[in-house]
């Protein structure tokens, strides 16, 4: 169960508090009071204090939410972080993940065309081509086994994953085959059903592995 | 959305990445020949028996 922490145990509201003292501070300033305490020139000293002091607090509290863990300081808090765990099954958010899903989807797609500022060399001939598409083919079969043995899919999503890249396997060897020949029309379409299977393949690992 | 579903996207990537370093090495090297073709092939295939190993394994505990 989730505990909440006391309110001045959290980092984020000590942040605040020193830079509340020091808007305090300058406000007091701003009003003239500390005219009556203060030469002109410590007057200055103590105003670029409170600056610092409000700008450090805030940089503080900003550092901490942040960088730091932050449990709850309320009852209410608590409530709705139990909550949004449930809903999300962590907290990672929707849009955090959807931004890592892209980020992952491009990192396929500039594969799987080639990228040079991945540092990846950009296949120009069919072979080079054949080679991508072949081991993206085996990297979807590595990546089904590992996801199997961690209780990410299950026996069904596994046979049906083997048939899939069973097929993709085919069509790479009929392609080569084709290409073999110098039918080139026909190797090319063969490997680009083999690219849109193993799209669909990725697409339902992630599916299945989500409705787990 | 939830952490599975990260984790199998993450475990993804690594593995697309990693295979694709592979080739796009062999390209900059020269090397891709048809022996090379030929081993990759025979990566695919000792991939297949993995998967096969993983699967049985699976069905013996009843996942």
């Amino acid at each position: 169960m989730l505990q909440k922490i006391a309110l001045m145990d959290a980092a984020v509201i000590r942040g605040l508090l020193v830079a509340v003292v020091g808007l305090l501070g300058l406000v007091l300033s701003f009003f003239g009071v500390d005219e009556n305490l203060f030469s002109d020139k410590a007057e200055r000293v103590v105003d670029a204090l409170m600056l610092v002091l409000t700008a450090g607090g805030l940089f503080w509290a900003g550092w901490a939410r942040v960088s730091l863990p932050t449990p709850p300081v309320s009852d209410k808090a608590v409530a709705k972080t139990v909550a949004l765990m449930h809903k999300q099954g962590g907290f990672l958010s929707s849009a955090m993940l959807g931004i890592l899903l892209i980020v992952g989807a491009l990192g396929v797609a500039v594969t799987l065309t080639g990228c040079a500022e991945l540092g990846l060399q950009q296949p120009k001939t069919f072979e080079e081509r054949w080679a991508y598409a072949q081991s993206q083919t085996t990297a979807i079969r590595e990546t089904s086994t590992r996801a199997l043995n961690a209780g990410l899919i299950d026996s069904a999503d596994m046979e049906y994953t083997i048939g899939v890249a069973d097929r993709s396997s085919e069509l790479l060897r009929l392609a080569r085959t084709a290409a073999s020949a110098g039918d080139t029309k026909t190797a090319e379409g063969r490997l680009q059903l083999v690219t849109t299977i193993l799209a669909e393949l990725e697409g339902y690992l992630q599916k299945r592995s989500a409705q787990r | 959305m939830n952490e599975r579903n990260l984790s199998l996207a993450l475990m993804l990537l690594n593995s697309l990445l990693q295979r694709a370093a592979q080739v796009s090495n062999r390209l900059q090297a020269g090397d891709l020949d048809d022996a090379a073709l030929d081993d990759l092939v025979a990566q695919d295939e000792e991939a297949r028996e993995e998967q096969l190993l993983a699967l049985e394994k699976a069905r013996a505990e009843g996942r």
